[in-house]
C-alpha cells in the first residue's frame, strides 16, 4: 500500500478531493433547492431524489465540459504555440509535432516504448493523438450532458410559469444553455492563461508545473524533476 | 507477461478506475436526463 500511494499519491489525492467535493456540491445543491422550494410553496425533495436528478446533473456537467474543454485546448494549442520563458511551452523553435527521432516512433521506437508507438498506420495515429481524442471526446459528451440536462430543467422551470416546453434544439442556442457555457469557459481559459504567464517569472520550490528556482526568466519548457 | 504483474506500480489500474470514473459519470449525466428526470 505505502509503495502504491508512493507512486499514485498525486491521482489519489485528486480523486479523494473530488469525491469529497462533489459530495459537499450535492448537499449544497439539495439544501439550496429545498430552501427555494420552501420560498415558492412547493414540495421538498429528498436527497436522493435531488441527486438523480437533471437539476444536479445539469451543474455537474457544466462544470466537466469546460474543464475537459480547457485541457483539450491547451493539449492542442501548445503543439503549436510558444510562450517564450514559460515552463508550460516548448522552447522557441519547437513549434510543431516533432520528428518520429523526437517522439520514439516509426525506425526509432525503443524496446520498451509503449505497443502501439511501435506500430504503423492506423494504430500509430491514433495512439499519437490518443490524449486529445479522449479530451475531446470527454468534452464533446460532457456538454452533450449539459444540454440534455439544462433542457429538461428549462422546460420543468418553464411548466412551472406556465409556459410552453421548448425542444432540445431551441434550447442548445438559447441564453440560458450558453449562459452556463460561457460562464465556465471564461474561467477556464483565464486560468490556464494566468498559469502560462505567471509561471514565467514566479517559481514554486519543488513543483512539477515550476521551473526550479534559480532557472532564468527567458527558459522555456524546463520543469522541476 | 501477466497484466497484473507488469503493473507493479498500480498507475494501470489508477489510470482504469479514473476512466471508469469518468465514463460511468458521463453515462449517468446523459441517461437520465433521456428519462425526463
Amino acid at each position: 500500500m505505502r509503495r502504491f500511494l508512493r507512486s499514485n499519491g498525486l491521482s489519489v489525492a485528486f480523486l479523494a478531493i473530488f469525491v469529497v467535493a462533489l459530495v459537499g456540491q450535492s448537499l449544497a445543491g439539495w439544501m439550496y433547492t429545498n430552501e427555494e422550494n420552501s420560498l415558492h410553496n412547493q414540495p421538498i425533495v429528498g436527497y436522493l431524489d435531488f441527486v438523480s436528478s437533471s437539476d444536479f446533473l445539469v451543474d455537474v456537467a457544466e462544470n466537466w465540459q469546460s474543464e475537459f474543454l480547457q485541457f483539450f485546448l491547451f493539449i492542442l494549442a501548445t503543439i503549436w504555440l510558444i510562450q517564450r520563458g514559460s515552463p508550460e511551452s516548448k522552447k522557441p523553435g519547437d513549434a510543431g509535432i516533432g520528428t518520429d527521432e523526437d517522439q520514439h516512433i516509426g525506425d526509432h521506437a525503443q524496446a520498451d516504448s509503449p505497443r502501439w508507438a511501435r506500430a504503423r498506420g492506423a494504430r500509430l495515429w491514433i495512439y499519437s493523438n490518443s490524449l486529445l481524442l479522449v479530451m475531446g471526446a470527454i468534452f464533446v459528451l460532457s456538454w452533450l450532458a449539459q444540454s440534455l440536462g439544462g433542457f429538461v430543467v428549462a422546460n420543468e422551470d418553464s411548466a412551472t410559469h406556465g409556459r410552453p416546453p421548448i425542444g432540445w434544439g431551441e434550447y442548445v442556442v438559447s441564453a440560458d444553455f450558453w449562459n452556463r457555457t460561457l460562464q465556465n469557459w471564461q474561467s477556464e481559459f483565464l486560468a490556464v492563461g494566468a498559469m502560462v504567464v505567471l509561471s514565467i517569472y514566479l517559481r514554486q520550490r519543488g513543483s512539477s508545473e515550476s521551473k526550479p528556482v534559480g532557472t532564468p526568466h527567458h527558459t522555456s519548457s524546463v520543469e522541476s524533476e | 507477461m501477466d497484466r497484473r504483474r507488469r503493473d507493479r506500480d498500480g498507475t494501470g489500474a489508477v489510470f482504469a478506475t479514473w476512466l471508469t470514473i469518468i465514463g460511468a459519470g458521463l453515462g449517468v449525466m446523459i441517461i437520465i436526463p433521456l428519462t425526463g428526470r
